[in-house]
């Protein structure tokens, strides 16, 4: 499969979001702090989300989502897995920074809702691969959490294996700056990335599927396919093209 | 016999919806076959919320307009979008169907019926029960993407046998004609760029398309949610039996519509049907828009929000008049939703309004067809206990009583005295709610009703009232006399079970060499 199921409301697409609220999140990036950064683009996640399962008043629960907020240990803020017109009566969270960085065990807990998730999925009719968008601003300071993140980028579903998505926060991470956000292609290569961190997520990155980049190019984004899901996130613009790539499973008119 | 029919699908009805009927093709023996059908989405019956298509057909004088018109997901409301440009359609093309627009002209068209649209979709107040998240996505697509729609829409000329085609976006159209192949017909689907819409935002390409066919032997216009519905007209493939039997599973993925006309040997049975025993006449949620005091819409929206969104609508001297305007302007769609917009704006918002009631008032109807002798009738009102409300606004062919203030749940009886004249309508106030009378023409005599479908060239000299029978002949041609004609609109019909007639058709797929393409209107981005 090539990533083509369409996210609807009998087969909604599946997205864990990995976000680190370490201390280090509290740090400005253009006047406020990553975390606000984050705040702003979760909710403008959101509202995508809905604006793209609305008919009417009516919301298809055409996305379910996980938040997995870490720290010391992962938080499950939304508490368990909620569809999209479930968390508009919730309303948007809000994150705020705390203490050190255990990814490992962000990803940890993704794969245990993936493996529950994907052991749930039937044959038919096939929903669209899950998606993990892991969004940090550095190291790690638990384990390693390379390993869990490859493993989970081998599991299968029938639309293609599961999809990892990562949002670096921060300065200075590619070699040539990123001017132009709405006709930036995407990091293609390793070497246009210069942070030795960026390079690592690289690698546990996924390549962008071609529907994908379709949906993100109607947006008026210039992200190509094969490019990695790995966004270099050096100011706001690209914090929320990030996002914006995470809410991009194809859904129909 | 000369008579013009008119049907619609009705957007708030959870039930499937089926009709037929016939006209005569003038200058033959044979009979024009009309019908539409309509199942809204099934993920609207849950909240009761209307379906996004829009269905409309009329039909006499040896022509059919029909116009299916497809409300975007994702875009702001719309089956707001779906309803307006389908009944301006209709209107536009039966005044022209006898030298109908060509893609060119009807593409400035389209794009005035885009900026009055968009001034009533600019006045549309959100309901205060949407959740923020909700509100903030809505707002931005009514500014960003506006009421968006697809359509397709025809003019079939019986005598001629010929059809013009409008078509934008993804809606369908299906020509079966009787040359080009060996076994005497054939058929084939036409489809617009996808890519076209039209919108009130006035940002999106038409792309529409003009196709002329000639030799026709039916056309269905469908959205995409009828799937392959008048591929064939064989009679045990589209009949209301087959309609019914597939728009329940069509209807799990979206809404299915389709408007149809066929040449027949016979005279089709009429047929009005919906399945169950009737149309759930509530009021859809969307449309009832309580006007209890609540914060204001400030204080209600999401602080992220800039406080001018929430400030939509004509300036406050002006406010009554322009809001008139549009309910009478707009179908039944914008009506409702101008009903919840007045209760708003006069209750809510602003202060100015005099009679604003400061709770919650309903009335049964917010729209009442009349027979041209007139007739009083009684609606009911729902009001809390100790809320006041009042009758404003009345035209002086109305008569009301009692006119003094009430209180609390009560009836409203009104009076509306016969029409010597055109058709005409006009609305009043009821707590805040508006009510719209439409009273049709009587030019012939007072035995005329909207109820009445059949108006034919009997009643028009005057003879004895009666409705046009399956026995009837087809007629010569007609000399059309559009003043005299009698024009019909069922959007909430009884059930009747009436048997139906199969109609004959054999097609297949194939490419016709009687198609004239005109070539798509380039338009630049605004």
């Amino acid at each position: 499969m090539a990533y083509t199921a369409v996210a609807t409301g009998k087969t909604p697409a599946l997205i864990v979001y990995l976000l680190d609220i370490s201390g280090s999140m509290d740090e400005q990036l253009e006047g406020i702090s990553k975390i606000e950064h984050v705040n702003q683009a979760i909710e403008r996640l959101l509202v995508r989300m809905v604006q793209r399962s609305t008919k009417g008043e009516v919301i298809s629960p055409r996305y379910r989502l996980s938040m997995i907020a870490y720290s010391d240990e992962p938080i499950d803020i939304l508490g368990g897995v909620h569809t999209i017109d479930e968390i508009v009566q919730l309303g948007k969270p809000t994150l705020s920074a705390t203490n050190s960085t255990d990814t490992a065990a962000a990803f940890e807990m993704a794969r245990d809702i993936l493996r529950r998730e994907i052991a749930q999925m039937g044959p038919s009719p096939v929903p669209p691969a899950p998606m993990i968008c892991h969004l940090t601003d550095g190291q790690f300071t638990g384990p390693d959490p390379e390993p869990i993140a490859r493993e989970i980028m081998q599991m299968e579903t029938p639309d293609g294996r599961v999809l990892i998505e990562n949002i670096y926060v921060g300065p200075n991470l590619t070699t040539q700056p990123i001017y132009q956000v709405e006709t930036w292609g995407g990091v293609m290569q390793i070497n246009e990335l210069s942070d030795q961190y960026a390079k690592k997520l690289f690698n546990i990155s996924s390549a962008l599927p071609a529907s994908y980049a379709e949906v993100i190019n109607e947006m008026g984004y210039g992200l190509q396919r094969g490019a990695k899901m790995l966004i270099p996130s050096s100011n706001k613009d690209l914090i929320e093209l990030a996002f914006a790539m995470s809410g991009a499973t194809p859904t129909g008119r | 016999m000369n008579q013009v029919i008119t049907r619609a699908s009705a957007q708030e009805s959870g039930e499937p919806q089926y009709y037929q009927f016939s006209i005569p093709a003038p200058g033959g023996a044979q009979w024009v076959s009309v019908s539409l059908g309509y199942r809204r989405s099934a993920d609207f019956d849950r909240a009761n919320q209307p379906g996004q298509d829009y269905a409309i057909v009329r039909a006499g004088y040896g022509s059919v307009v029909g116009v299916v018109a497809d409300g975007v997901s994702q875009s702001f409301y719309g089956h707001f979008a779906a309803e307006f440009v389908a009944e301006r359609l209709l209107e536009y093309l039966w005044e022209r169907r006898k030298t109908p627009p060509s893609a060119h002209q009807l593409n400035g068209i389209l794009h005035e019926f885009e900026r009055e649209f968009k001034t009533r979709i600019d006045c549309y107040v959100l309901p205060t029960r949407l959740q923020p998240l909700q509100r903030h996505a809505l707002e931005q697509t009514r500014r960003q993407a506006g009421s968006q729609a697809v359509f397709a829409a025809f003019v079939l000329d019986a005598e001629a046998k010929s059809i013009r085609l409008f078509e934008v976006g993804d809606a369908l159209a299906v020509v079966h004609c009787s040359r080009g192949e060996t076994n005497g017909s054939h058929s084939k689907v036409i489809q617009a760029d996808h890519r076209g819409r039209w919108s009130s935002a006035g940002r999106t390409n038409l792309l529409l398309e003009e196709i002329n066919e000639r030799d026709v032997k039916g056309i269905v216009i469908k959205s995409d949610g009828a799937k392959d519905w008048g591929a064939s007209l064989a009679s045990h493939r589209f009949n209301r039996a087959a309609f019914f039997e597939v728009a329940p599973e069509f209807a799990g993925y979206d809404d299915v519509s389709f408007v149809a006309a066929v040449f027949q040997d016979e005279r089709s049975d009429e047929i009005s049907a919906i399945v169950g025993e009737g149309l759930n006449q509530s009021p859809p949620p969307v449309m009832i828009i309580p006007i209890d005091p609540a914060p204001t819409l400030h204080s209600s929206a999401p602080s992220s929000l800039p406080p001018e969104i929430y400030t939509h609508g004509p300036k406050p001297a002006k406010r009554r008049r322009d809001w008139k305007s549009f309910a009478f302007g707009s179908g039944a769609g914008f009506l409702l939703a101008g009903v919840g917009l007045l209760g708003l704006l006069w209750g809510k918002v602003f202060t100015f309004k005099p009679n604003a009631p400061a709770c919650k008032v309903t009335v049964s109807k917010i729209q009442v067809p009349v027979e041209a002798a007139g007739t009083t009738m009684e609606l009911d009102v729902s009001a809390d206990k100790n809320c006041k409300w009042s009758v404003t606004g009345v035209p002086p062919w109305i008569r009301i009583n009692p006119r003094h203030e009430q209180s609390g749940n009560g009836h409203l009886v009104f009076s509306v005295s016969q029409n010597t004249g055109p058709k005409r309508e006009d609305s009043f106030e009821v707590g805040g709610n508006t009510l719209l009378v439409k009273q049709v023409a009587d030019i012939n005599g007072p035995s005329s009703s909207p109820d009445s479908e059949i108006v034919n060239k009997a009643q028009e000299n005057g003879s004895k009232n009666t409705q046009a029978t399956a026995e009837q002949k087809p007629a010569q041609k007609d000399t059309e006399r559009p003043a005299a004609a009698k024009k019909t609109t069922e959007k909430l019909a009884p059930t009747k079970k009436n048997a139906e007639k199969p109609a004959p058709a054999n097609t297949k797929a194939t490419k016709s060499p009687g198609t004239s393409r005109r070539k798509r209107q380039p338009e630049t981005q605004k």
